[in-house]
C-alpha cells in the first residue's frame, strides 16, 4: 500500500520512476534535492532500491522442455483471417440473429406499452470485432458476432442461463485489468399478464438459444 | 536473453505458416516466457501450461500481428495466458491462493548463482527467494505483473505498456505500488535482506 506524504514534494510513484532512472531534467532534480534532506524519503528510496534488486536476483528458470509447436498442434497454415464459416453456420447464425431481432421486437412491443420507459440494448457484443491472436480468452474461442449476439442474448434479457459469458465482449485491446466494454443490461418489463406475448417472447429466445448453441457446435467440431 | 540475429527474417517466415521458423522464434523466448509464468502463478505445473497455450495462441496470431515489436508482443500474450489461469483459479473457490502453492519453491534448471557461497549464505538466500515469491503471489494481479515485466525482466516502461495493453502512466503506477507492497511486506525480515547486498554483489542480476 503506498504512503502519501502530503508535505513532501515527491511521493511513491516518483521514487519508484527515479529507481528506474525514468525520472529526468527537473523531476529528477526535484527528488534529488528533497531526499538530501529527508530521511524517510531517503529510506524509501533504499528499501524500492533492496526490493527491486532482490527481484532481480530471482534465480532465472528455465523452460522445463521446448515449447515448440507440432504439425499436430497447429492447423497448417495462420490465417491472416477467419475462415468462411460455410453454409451451415452461416444458416444458424441468420436464424439465431432472426429470432433475436424478432425477440427484441416483441420486448420493445412489450415495453412501449408496459411499465418500463426505457430499456437497453446490449452493444457490446455488436461491436465484437473478430478476435486477433493476441487475446486469449481461456475457454472461450474467437466466435463471430452472430454467435456471440446468440451467446449474449440470454444473459443480457436475464433468462437464466447455464454460464454468462461476461468476456466474450471484452476487444483485445482493453486493459485486461479494467477493461471490458459496458454491457447494459435491457430491462425486462414488469409482469402483467400478457402471456401470449410472453410465450412469443420465449419461443423465440429459445430458437435464438439454440441456433446459438448449434453454431458454437458447429464451430468447434470444425477446430478440432 | 537477446532476440535472435535474424528475428526479422524468423517472423516473416513465420506469418507465411512457416513452422520451423516460428519454433526458432519459440527457443529463443520460451525461458523468458515460461519465467513470467512461473513468477506470476507461482506453480511449474501451471506456468508449463499458459506457457504452451501462449506459443499455440501466438502462432495462430502472428499473421495478423501488426509492426515488429515481437518481444513485447510475445510477453503480453504470455501475460494473457496467466491472467486466464489467474480467472480460472478464481471461479473454483477451493483453491485458496493463499496456501503454498505446490511447485512455488520448485525451481526449475536455475542459473545458480555461486559456486563458492556457503551452506549458510545459501539457505539464507532460499529462504530470500521464497519469501519474496510468496509475497508476489499476494499482490494484486496487476501490480504483480508490472513488477515482474519491469524488476524480473526488465523491460522498459513501454514495453510494458504494450504487453499489458494500457499506459505508461498505468504502468509506472502498478509499479510503484507493487514494490511499495513488496517492502512493505517484507520489511520485518531484514536479516535476509542484510545479505542479499553481498550476494547481489557476486552475482549482478
Amino acid at each position: 500500500m503506498a504512503f502519501w506524504r502530503p508535505r513532501h514534494p515527491v511521493n511513491d510513484s516518483d521514487l519508484s520512476a527515479y529507481v528506474d532512472g525514468a525520472l529526468e531534467g527537473a523531476a529528477r532534480a526535484r527528488v534529488d534535492v528533497h531526499v538530501d534532506a529527508c530521511a524517510a524519503c531517503r529510506e524509501a528510496l533504499a528499501g524500492l532500491r533492496e526490493v527491486r534488486r532482490a527481484l532481480g536476483a530471482l534465480p532465472r528458470a528455465r523452460a522445463p522442455r521446448s515449447f515448440a509447436l507440432r504439425e499436430a498442434d497447429v492447423r497448417p497454415a495462420p490465417r491472416p483471417a477467419m475462415t468462411p464459416p460455410g453454409r451451415a453456420p452461416a444458416l444458424l447464425g441468420g436464424l439465431a440473429a432472426a429470432a433475436f431481432l424478432a425477440f427484441g421486437v416483441l420486448v420493445g412491443v412489450d415495453l412501449t406499452a408496459g411499465t418500463s420507459p426505457t430499456h437497453q440494448q446490449t452493444a457490446g457484443p455488436l461491436s465484437f470485432e473478430a478476435a486477433r491472436g493476441d487475446a486469449t480468452q481461456g475457454e472461450q474461442p474467437p466466435v463471430a458476432d452472430a454467435t456471440t449476439l446468440a451467446a449474449a442474448a440470454p444473459t443480457s434479457l436475464g433468462i437464466a442461463a447455464a454460464t454468462p459469458e461476461p468476456d466474450a465482449g471484452a476487444a483485445p485491446k482493453e486493459d485486461v485489468f479494467t477493461g471490458g466494454d459496458e454491457t447494459a443490461p435491457s430491462a425486462n418489463g414488469a409482469e402483467d399478464g400478457r402471456s401470449g406475448l410472453r410465450v412469443a417472447e420465449g419461443a423465440l429466445a429459445g430458437v435464438a438459444l439454440v441456433a446459438g448453441a448449434s453454431l458454437l457446435l458447429v464451430r468447434r467440431r470444425r477446430r478440432a | 536473453m537477446d532476440a535472435p540475429p535474424d528475428e526479422a527474417h524468423l517472423l516473416e517466415r513465420s506469418r507465411q505458416g512457416d513452422l520451423a521458423a516460428f519454433n526458432e522464434i519459440v527457443a529463443a523466448y520460451q525461458d523468458r516466457l515460461y519465467n513470467l509464468c512461473l513468477r506470476m502463478l507461482g506453480s511449474a505445473q501451471a506456468a508449463e501450461d499458459a506457457c504452451q497455450e501462449a506459443f499455440l495462441s501466438a502462432y495462430r496470431g502472428i499473421a495478423a500481428m501488426r509492426g515488429s515489436r515481437l518481444k513485447s508482443w510475445l510477453f503480453r500474450i504470455a501475460a494473457n495466458a496467466c491472467v486466464d489461469e489467474l480467472r480460472r483459479r478464481r471461479r473454483q473457490p477451493q483453491v485458496s491462493l493463499e496456501a503454498p502453492v505446490p511447485g512455488a519453491e520448485e525451481e526449475r534448471p536455475l542459473d545458480v548463482a555461486d559456486a563458492a557461497a556457503g551452506p549458510e549464505q545459501l539457505a539464507l538466500r532460499g529462504e530470500l527467494w521464497q519469501a519474496l515469491q510468496a509475497e508476489l503471489l499476494r499482490l494484486p494481479d496487476d501490480q504483480r505483473l508490472a513488477v515482474i515485466l519491469c524488476d524480473v525482466e526488465e523491460l522498459s516502461y513501454e514495453e510494458i505498456a504494450v504487453s499489458m495493453s494500457t499506459s505508461v502512466g498505468t504502468v509506472k503506477s502498478r509499479i510503484s505500488r507493487g514494490r511499495a507492497r513488496l517492502r512493505l511486506a517484507l520489511q520485518g525480515r531484514p536479516e535476509l535482506f542484510g545479505d542479499l547486498v553481498r550476494l547481489t554483489e557476486r552475482n549482478p542480476g
